[in-house]
């Protein structure tokens, strides 16, 4: 039996309540492995995914649903120094950090 | 510029910030199997604790500012199920997570576990926090 992390669903159903991911864009700090990333990439238009350490960018790049290849991008960076020019995003997460 | 005012310029006008965070509480150890459930202690978390007090400053910090304002917010409890007492203590050091724990606790854990039909489960207790962003920070109003 490998570790599961709220395998009830129990967060992902809370963030729903909160926000509404449709066709959004999206700005998620913190994405390690990527878990709370799949939870809501469905029903966005586009998600960019940061984490400072490259090897959980890798591990999330690595286990990345095939269906979500296409809306996501994950790039190791700090948000600090994270320039995105003009393109704007409809909702950022802090994913346990700051 | 720190985070939560990047965060602002890279959002549009009434974007939205999610926060997810840890409360500042210990997390709690507990056994589940046969039916039962052996709540056996909790971590010792001070340090992680006082630094999610000193992020949530920095939010209330940047709402004082007027970059973003409190929109809802909800709790609820993470649950990490392990196999085994390695299982979490590799997980954890994986994150980055302080793990200190009683030695007779992870010893109980280890007993338990050793039939190898219960789990290990970590409790941890999470608020979520969603904010508006503000067109522009109080200082810069007219």
């Amino acid at each position: 039996m490998d570790f599961s992390v709220d395998r009830d669903g129990v967060e992902t159903a809370l963030i729903h309540d909160l926000v509404n991911f449709d066709g959004m864009r999206v700005l998620e700090v913190g994405c390690g492995d990527g878990r709370l990333t799949w939870s809501y990439a469905g029903e966005a238009a586009e998600v960019v995914a940061l984490d400072v350490n490259e090897r959980k960018i890798e591990a999330a790049i690595d286990a990345c649903p095939a269906g979500l290849r296409s809306k996501i991008t994950f790039q190791a960076a700090d948000i600090s120094s994270y320039d995105t020019g003009d393109d704007r995003f409809d909702t950022a997460i802090l994913s346990y950090s700051l | 510029m720190d985070a939560l005012s990047r965060i602002h310029k890279c959002l549009k006008a009434d974007g939205v910030l999610l926060d997810v965070h840890p409360q500042p509480e210990n997390s709690q150890i507990e056994v589940w199997g046969d039916g039962l459930v052996h709540r056996l202690g909790e971590i010792d978390q001070r340090e992680d604790n006082e630094e999610i007090e000193a992020a949530r400053e920095h939010l209330r910090s940047v709402r004082r500012e007027g970059l973003f304002v409190t929109e809802e917010r909800g709790f609820f409890e993470l649950l990490e199920h392990h196999p085994s007492v390695e299982s979490w203590q590799n997980r954890w050091e994986e994150e980055g997570y302080r793990l200190v724990a009683e030695p007779d606790l992870l010893d109980t854990a280890n007993a338990l576990l050793a039939s190898g039909e219960a789990e290990l489960v970590i409790r941890e207790p999470i608020r979520v926090t969603s904010l508006r962003r503000l067109a522009e920070p109080r200082n810069n109003r007219p």
